[in-house]
C-alpha cells in the first residue's frame, strides 16, 4: 500500500533481459519513493537502469524486459499486476511521461494541436477543447496559434514545451521526465527547468526526474537516487547528498560535470 | 606560440535579397598553434556557420582568412583539397556522422586514399590501426560497423577519422553536447592529450561555458552572428563584459 505521503512506492522492483549466462539485470532489486508534490531524481550513467526504472512504471518496458520482482504501488494498486486495459486508463491520465527527443515524439504529419487534443480525446470526455488546448499552451507560455503548427516549424525548445503541455493534459499527478532537456541547448534547458520547477508548485505536481546531470538534479530535485549498475548505491536529500557524497561513484559522477569555477588543478575527470 | 589561422571581417550570408539571413557579421579572430579556442553561443546565433566557414564547407561572402600564411579564402580545386588536409572536423553527432553499412577503419582508409597517403591498402590499414591506438580504441574493433559502438566511442572514430590527415587545426562543432556526463568528461581529456601530443589546435564549438571553461585557452561568445566578448576563458567567465555573456553563464546548472 501505498501511505498518505507518496504518490508513488516502488519496492525491491527487478527487471531483467536474456537468460542463463546472458542475463542483464537492468533493475537489480531497486527501491525508492516519490512524495506527493515532490520531485525525485534517478542519476546515472548510461546503461545504469535508470530509464527502465522509469518505464517499469507502468510497463512500458521493451517485450523483451521480465520482471523478475517487487512491486510498484501507486494509487492503492500494484501496477504490475494491471492488465494492459487497466494500464492505458493509467497511462497519459494519472501518470505522463516526457522524453529526451522532442523532435521524434511528435508524428511530423499532424499538427502540434491535433497531438495536445488525442490525449483530450481518449482521457477527458464532455470539455471544450479547443477552449482546453488554448489553455494548456498558455501554461507552457506558448501563444495559441501554434496549436495549429507542425513539429519541424518549432525549434527543440517549443517542441519540449509542447510534449510538456501534452502531458499535463489530463492532470496527472506524476510526471516522469526522461533526461527533458538533453538534447537541448543550455539557455534553453535553463527556460524548460524554470518552467517544470513553476509547474510542479503549481499545479502540485510529483516528479521522477531521470537525467545523468547532477548540476540538474541540484536545480530541481528534492531527493535524489543514484544508480549504477542496476542498483541504487546511494539516496538522500539533493542538498545532503550533493555536499558530502558518501559513494565513490556519486563523487565520480559529480567531478564528470564540467564547473564554471573550477577548482585549481581540476577540469573534468572521467569516471574510472 | 605562432599564429596559425586569422580571420578578418568575415562575413556569410545566405540566400538573396529581402529573405537573405546575415549569419556571421564581420568577424575578426586568430588562432594560435596547439590553442584550443572556443566559440560559444545559442542554436542560430551563426557559430556552426563561422565553422563551417573555415574549414570551407560553406563559403564566405566577404572577408578574409589566413591559414599558415597563405589566403585561404578563395582557394579552389587542387589547392582546397591541400588546405582540407590542414584543417579538419569533427560534427556533434557521432550517430549520423557514420556510414551504418561501412566498416569504420573502411571509412578512414577511403580518406587516404582520396588524399593518396599510404602505397598501397595494407598501409593505409596499418595507419588506420596507429589512429585508433591515439584516440584509446583497441585496433581489432576498425573493422566493425558503427552500430557495434557506443555514441563515445563513436565520437573518438570520428576523431580518429579527422586526424587522419594529420592536420594542424581541428574543428570540433558540439562534439560533446550528445553525451552522458560521464563520456563528455573522456572526449574532453582526450582532446586535450591530443593537442599536448600532437600540438594540435582546435576550434572548439559550444553553447555550454562549462564545458568552454574546462578545455579551452581563450573564447569568444557568439551573438546574433557577431562576436561580443573575446579574451582568455578564465576572464570572461570571471569578469563577462557583455549582457548576454552573463545570461550565457547564469543558463549553466550548477551545484
Amino acid at each position: 500500500m501505498t501511505t498518505a505521503d507518496n504518490i508513488l512506492e516502488v519496492q525491491n522492483l527487478s527487471v531483467h533481459f536474456g537468460h542463463g549466462d546472458e542475463t542483464v539485470k537492468a533493475v537489480d532489486d531497486v527501491s525508492f519513493v516519490v512524495g506527493h508534490g515532490e520531485t525525485l531524481a534517478l542519476v546515472g550513467e548510461s546503461g545504469s537502469g535508470k530509464s527502465i526504472s522509469a518505464l517499469s512504471i507502468t510497463k512500458l518496458t521493451p517485450r523483451a524486459a521480465r520482471f523478475e520482482g517487487g512491486q510498484v504501488m501507486f494509487g492503492g494498486q500494484n501496477m504490475l499486476s494491471l492488465s494492459d486495459r487497466e494500464l492505458r486508463g493509467i497511462r497519459g491520465s494519472q501518470i505522463s511521461y516526457i522524453f529526451q527527443e522532442p523532435m521524434v515524439s511528435f508524428n511530423p504529419v499532424y499538427t502540434i494541436g491535433w497531438q495536445i487534443e488525442e490525449a483530450l480525446k481518449l482521457h477527458r470526455k464532455g470539455i471544450d477543447r479547443k477552449v482546453e488546448i488554448s489553455h494548456l499552451l498558455d501554461l507552457v507560455y506558448l501563444p495559441d496559434r501554434l496549436a495549429t503548427a507542425y513539429p519541424h516549424q518549432m525549434s527543440g525548445g517549443q517542441l519540449q514545451r509542447c510534449m510538456i503541455a501534452m502531458a499535463l493534459a489530463c492532470s496527472p499527478e506524476l510526471l516522469v521526465a526522461d533526461e527533458p532537456t538533453t538534447a537541448l541547448d543550455v539557455t534553453v534547458q535553463r527556460e524548460i527547468l524554470n518552467l517544470l520547477a513553476e509547474l510542479s508548485k503549481k499545479v502540485n505536481l510529483s516528479v521522477l526526474m531521470i537525467t545523468h546531470n547532477f548540476g540538474i538534479v541540484s536545480d530541481l530535485a528534492d531527493h535524489v537516487c543514484v544508480m549504477k549498475k542496476g542498483k541504487i548505491v546511494e539516496e538522500g536529500q539533493t542538498r545532503q547528498v550533493l555536499d558530502d557524497p558518501q559513494h565513490d561513484y556519486t563523487k565520480q559522477l559529480m567531478a564528470a560535470v564540467p564547473r564554471l569555477h573550477p577548482a585549481k588543478g581540476g577540469g573534468v575527470s572521467p569516471m574510472k | 606560440m605562432k599564429q596559425l589561422l586569422t580571420v578578418e571581417k568575415l562575413n556569410v550570408i545566405y540566400g538573396h535579397g529581402k529573405d537573405s539571413v546575415h549569419a556571421v557579421k564581420d568577424v575578426t579572430f586568430n588562432i594560435k598553434s596547439g590553442e584550443i579556442f572556443g566559440l560559444v553561443g545559442e542554436s542560430g546565433c551563426g557559430k556552426s556557420s563561422l565553422g563551417k566557414a573555415i574549414v570551407r564547407l560553406t563559403d564566405p561572402s566577404s572577408g578574409k582568412m589566413v591559414f599558415n600564411g597563405d589566403n585561404v579564402s578563395l582557394l579552389k580545386g587542387k589547392a582546397l583539397k591541400d588546405y582540407r588536409q590542414e584543417v579538419q572536423m569533427v560534427f556533434q553527432d557521432p550517430y549520423g556522422s557514420l556510414n551504418p553499412r561501412m566498416k569504420v577503419g573502411n571509412a578512414i582508409v577511403d580518406v587516404l586514399e582520396v588524399h593518396r597517403i599510404g602505397k598501397n591498402k595494407a598501409e593505409r590499414r596499418e595507419r588506420v590501426s596507429e589512429l585508433f591506438d591515439s584516440v584509446g580504441l583497441n585496433r581489432e574493433w576498425a573493422w566493425r560497423y558503427p552500430h557495434e559502438f557506443s555514441g563515445g566511442q563513436r565520437q573518438r572514430i570520428c576523431i580518429a577519422r579527422a586526424l587522419a590527415l594529420k592536420p594542424d587545426l581541428l574543428v570540433a562543432d558540439e562534439p560533446v553536447s550528445a553525451l552522458d556526463v560521464s563520456v563528455q568528461a573522456e572526449i574532453l581529456q582526450l582532446l586535450g592529450k591530443l593537442r599536448t601530443d600532437r600540438g594540435l589546435a582546435f576550434l572548439f564549438v559550444s553553447h555550454d561555458l562549462a564545458v568552454v571553461r574546462n578545455i579551452c585557452d581563450r573564447v569568444a561568445v557568439m551573438y546574433n552572428g557577431e562576436i561580443v566578448e573575446m579574451g582568455d576563458v578564465a576572464d570572461v567567465i570571471d569578469h563577462p563584459q557583455h549582457e548576454y555573456t552573463r545570461k550565457l553563464l547564469s543558463a549553466v546548472p550548477s551545484f
